[in-house]
């Protein structure tokens, strides 16, 4: 799907949650697309300049956080000169419903692009009832 | 005057733990840990946070939003995707964000002083599937950047990795500064 207006750079989203972070900078809300399937939830995130092993997913008392720390070696010795975005790690978190099996849920990270699947417990999943 | 500074290791100790345990293999933690060897070894320079390397890039990158580097030579910020251009050496090196992008769906081009980035990002949902919430943007783009250096295209590098897009654009050698000998 082509739309045949011109793309706008999305702006980064700030964090702005309740906690205050230990390192004095800016994180940033990754983008997410949420979808659902009849066995299982995906979530897909966006965190580009973040290698694989920079990540850090969890689930805790219900909520999945997923972490993103960008490398910063990368950027030393390197002068500004014109820029239209800002830099800096990345989080955000969901709260999972009972309905996902916390247990099984699988991430898979590939061109700064985060894919969770969390799958359903069964109990959730949509079955036809036969009529006898 | 040894007292009017935190010792190394108290400055170790007063990290919260959860950093400890979340940043233990995080770079800033092993310069934490540079750092505190090296104050073992008796070196007593200015203390520079490295926590706050981040917060030190972001505020220099924030610092050239405004820059006029490229002042009517490319559309007002705003177009997808985003770059960012740097001073690397005499080098230019621009930064461009684009998660989830086919290597193969990407076209740069260089001409003297111009780059055009041009492509398409395709998000693909599977049938069936309700969509919750969709927050990425997708579709084709065509940017233009025209610099205020000329550019060698001849040795000008594109690397794509962690859907981040890399040009290393190496100015002309006409373009650079030479010493001027004074007889």
């Amino acid at each position: 799907m082509v739309s045949s207006q011109e793309l706008q750079a999305q702006k980064k989203r700030e964090i702005a949650g309740k906690e205050e972070t230990t390192i004095p900078a800016r994180l940033f809300v990754p983008a997410a697309d949420i979808y659902e399937a009849p066995d299982a939830l995906t979530v897909i995130l966006e965190m580009p300049g973040v290698e694989k092993s920079n990540v850090s997913i969890s689930v805790e008392d219900g909520v999945l956080s997923v972490e993103g720390r960008l490398d910063l070696s990368k950027y030393q010795g390197l002068q500004p000169l014109y820029t239209e975005y800002n830099i800096g790690h990345y989080s955000r978190s969901f709260r999972l419903s009972s309905k996902i099996d916390q247990s099984k849920i699988a991430a898979e990270m590939k061109d700064g692009v985060l894919s969770l699947q969390l799958p359903k417990v069964e109990q959730a999943k949509p079955r036809t009832i036969q009529i006898n | 005057m040894q007292n009017f500074w935190h010792s190394p290791l108290d400055t170790a100790k007063r990290l919260p733990k959860s950093i400890h345990r979340k940043r233990a293999t995080s770079s800033t933690f092993v310069c934490v840990a540079r750092l505190v060897k090296a104050w073992g070894a008796n070196m007593i320079t200015t203390f520079s946070d490295p926590f706050e390397a981040l917060l030190n890039l972001q505020r220099a990158l924030d610092g050239r939003l405004a820059s006029d580097w490229l002042h009517d030579q490319t559309t007002s910020q705003g177009p997808f995707p985003p770059i960012n251009v740097f001073q690397q050496g005499e080098d230019i090196l621009a930064i461009i964000e684009l998660p989830g992008i086919d290597k193969n769906s990407l076209q740069v081009e260089a001409k003297e002083n111009t780059i055009r980035i041009a492509g398409q990002k395709a998000i693909a949902y599977p049938g069936g599937a309700s969509v919750h919430r969709r927050e990425r943007i997708f579709g084709a783009f065509d940017r233009t950047l025209s610099l205020p250096v000329a550019l060698d295209p001849e040795h000008i590098r594109a690397e794509y990795r962690d859907g981040i897009l890399a040009l290393h654009l190496p100015r002309s050698e006409r373009d650079r500064p030479r010493a001027i000998k004074i007889s």
